[in-house]
């Protein structure tokens, strides 16, 4: 059988964190992801495992981008251009702060110039969501 | 199955990183990887920044090591080009 996936910023992929449209997402961590999972699915048959089990499990990388500029330190996680409002819920962006972005009632994704730990604290709020 | 075979277009940290998955859910089978540059996989990251900065770095200093059981039966064909023939991949 002949079994071809693709990998890389070249891809759109559904992302269960989010919603089921496929998106490109061209964010450093994602050669890496998407190859993870590339390489399981081309796995799965050949060593004798279940196809479906893998099949179920939800594809969901949390994306994250971060940019250090002198003393200003950016930092990202989830899909922030899917919000439609911003919020800035710590600080302030003249020195420091977290903003929060919001679809509807849902957390898309969350910015922070400094504050790090702040920012690394939403990394449990993603979370795949059971329809 | 013992006639599978993992053809990898391509070498670039995503390619390196579906192979390394591949061995580690256990697939134990040929692999090669076909790619246009002539060096195996290396790290680009730093091409922008550390290495441009440094005299006496090459290859060495940014070069991915093999893992994950990549180090045997795998093919490296360096230095290929490739056309994608659309019309025929239709076929498959």
């Amino acid at each position: 059988m002949l079994l071809v996936v693709a990998v890389g910023d070249v891809v759109r992929y559904v992302n269960a964190l989010f919603d089921s449209i496929p998106r490109r997402v061209e964010h450093w961590r994602l050669p890496t992801e998407t190859g993870k999972r590339a390489g399981q699915v081309l796995a799965v048959q050949p060593a004798g495992g279940d196809a479906d089990v893998l099949a179920a499990t939800s594809f969901a990388p949390l994306p994250s981008f971060w940019s250090d500029q002198y003393e200003a330190n950016l930092l990202a996680f989830g899909m922030t251009y899917l919000a439609g409002r911003s919020e800035l819920v710590a600080g302030t962006p003249d020195t420091e702060c977290v903003i929060e972005d919001c679809r509807g009632d849902d957390l898309v994704g969350v910015c922070g110039i400094g504050m790090r730990s702040a920012v690394q604290s939403y990394r449990s709020r993603f979370v795949v969501s059971v329809a | 199955m013992a006639n599978q075979a993992l053809l990898i277009v391509g070498a670039s940290i995503a390619e390196l990183r579906t192979a390394e998955s591949a061995r580690r859910a256990g697939y134990e089978g040929p692999g090669t990887f076909l790619r246009a540059e002539t060096h195996r996989p290396y790290n680009r990251l730093p091409l922008s920044t550390g290495l441009l900065r440094t005299h006496g770095q090459g290859l060495e200093d940014v070069a991915f090591s093999l893992r994950s059981g990549l180090e045997e039966g795998v093919d490296w064909v360096l230095d290929v080009e490739l056309e994608c023939d659309v019309a025929r991949g239709r076929r498959w």
